[in-house]
């Protein structure tokens, strides 16, 4: 959980009870914190990222009444827009997944799969793009040690994980 | 900070009203009781209580019938209420085990002591064929409910909540239904009662990812 969960969540208490204030510090507060989180993610452009913080924004104002006090708040609001990130790439933009966006610990928030068997996934797609996947994204490998590993070369591991994770990125999208 | 960023937070914060802690949970009971109170005023009006009612009542089927449904609606509430929420992605659903195993076990023993030749009625008794269909025909005024207020909140599994919501709807119906019906076996309760929510399940699956976007 990020260190400053304590004081973003005082925040949101305070919001929940009326103060205007604390909204616009709290917003104020969460729009760099998204803005890293979706910009990571979100490769079509600057705009297409503060379009989805902005979505973000509205999204937490508008279903607020599911976020329950007794439990932690960065974790909902990374939720959130990790929703809307993959509405985004439900819509067919470009956008980059992070390792971490496929193996993403419980209550980082972080997790694009965190619902969908990885595993199972990786099995739909060419053998050749799921070992490169699985060598780079999950298990860490650069991408000359992969390519060492699976003894071909560089720019076809590159290619391999571009094609793998867009079409799984599509069977995502349908489910 | 862009400019049209800063105004939509100002925006925001000037139109800020407070949201009450157990908001989310006051919702729901108020949407079931609403549905529900329009559920049974459909029955009530269209099909009428069964006659021996009071009769009725003395008998413990009558009230198996009730708990029966009722705990599958507490259980899907129980979960619904969970998959409001934008960070939860899947529940356990063991809680439904608990009411159905303890019918099937029911059922079986019903089964058991009742001869060949008359175990036909218990699985079908006199209104099989519309039992199911009826509890899946009175329940869209609960349904509807149910998923215009969900789809003001946050589910991650749009189909799972769908399914989740329809169980709700369904058992619901269902138990305000058996003030109508006149079966009494077991098996017919755990056959026929259970088919009526499946199928309100299902309607909430297909619906679910298409109402519940956000």
């Amino acid at each position: 959980m990020r260190p400053d969960e304590p004081e973003l969540k005082a925040l949101m208490i305070c919001v929940l009870d009326g103060d205007q204030d604390a909204y616009r510090r709290l917003l104020g507060r969460l729009v760099p914190i998204l803005r890293q989180y979706l910009g990571r993610r979100v490769t079509s452009g600057r705009e297409d990222v503060e379009d989805i913080v902005q979505e973000t924004l509205l999204a937490i104002d508008t279903r607020r009444i599911t976020y329950d006090r007794a439990r932690p708040f960065t974790p909902w609001v990374f939720a959130i827009a990790h929703h809307k990130f993959v509405d985004l790439v439900r819509r067919g933009r470009a956008t980059t997944i992070l390792a971490d966006d496929l193996i993403g610990d419980e209550g980082s928030g972080d997790a694009i799969l965190a619902h969908v068997d990885v595993g199972r996934l990786l099995d739909t797609l060419p053998v050749k793009q799921a070992d490169a996947i699985r060598a780079v994204k999950l298990d860490g490998l650069s991408v000359a040690e992969a390519a060492e590993r699976q003894n071909i070369g560089e720019s076809d591991i590159k290619v391999s994980i571009h094609r793998g994770l867009k079409s799984l990125m599509q069977k995502i999208g349908r489910q | 900070m862009t400019s049209s960023t800063e105004n939509l937070i100002d925006g925001l914060a000037d139109r800020l009203v407070p949201v009450p802690a157990r908001l989310l949970e006051r919702r729901l009971a108020f949407a079931v009781v609403g549905g529900a109170i329009l559920g049974l005023s459909l029955i009530v009006g269209l099909l009428g209580v069964r006659p021996d009612v009071q009769l009725a009542m003395a008998s413990s089927d009558f009230w198996l019938k009730l708990g029966y449904t009722a705990s599958l609606a507490l259980v899907a509430l129980a979960g619904a209420r969970r998959l409001a929420r934008p960070e939860v992605s899947g529940i356990n659903l063991t809680g439904f085990v608990v009411p159905i195993s303890v019918l099937v076990v029911l059922a079986l023993f019903e089964l058991g002591s009742t001869s060949a030749g008359e175990r036909n009625t218990l699985i079908f008794g006199a209104t099989w064929r519309e039992c199911p269909v009826l509890i899946a025909a009175l329940s869209p005024p609960l349904l509807g409910i149910l998923f215009r207020l969900f789809s003001g909140f946050a589910p991650h599994r749009p189909r799972l909540t769908g399914a989740v919501i329809g169980v709700a709807a369904g058992a619901t119906t269902a138990m305000l239904y058996s003030l109508h019906c006149p079966e009494s076996a077991m098996t017919f309760l755990l056959l026929w009662y259970s088919a009526g929510i499946m199928i309100v399940a299902a309607i909430g699956a297909i619906i679910g990812p298409r109402l519940l976007r956000w």
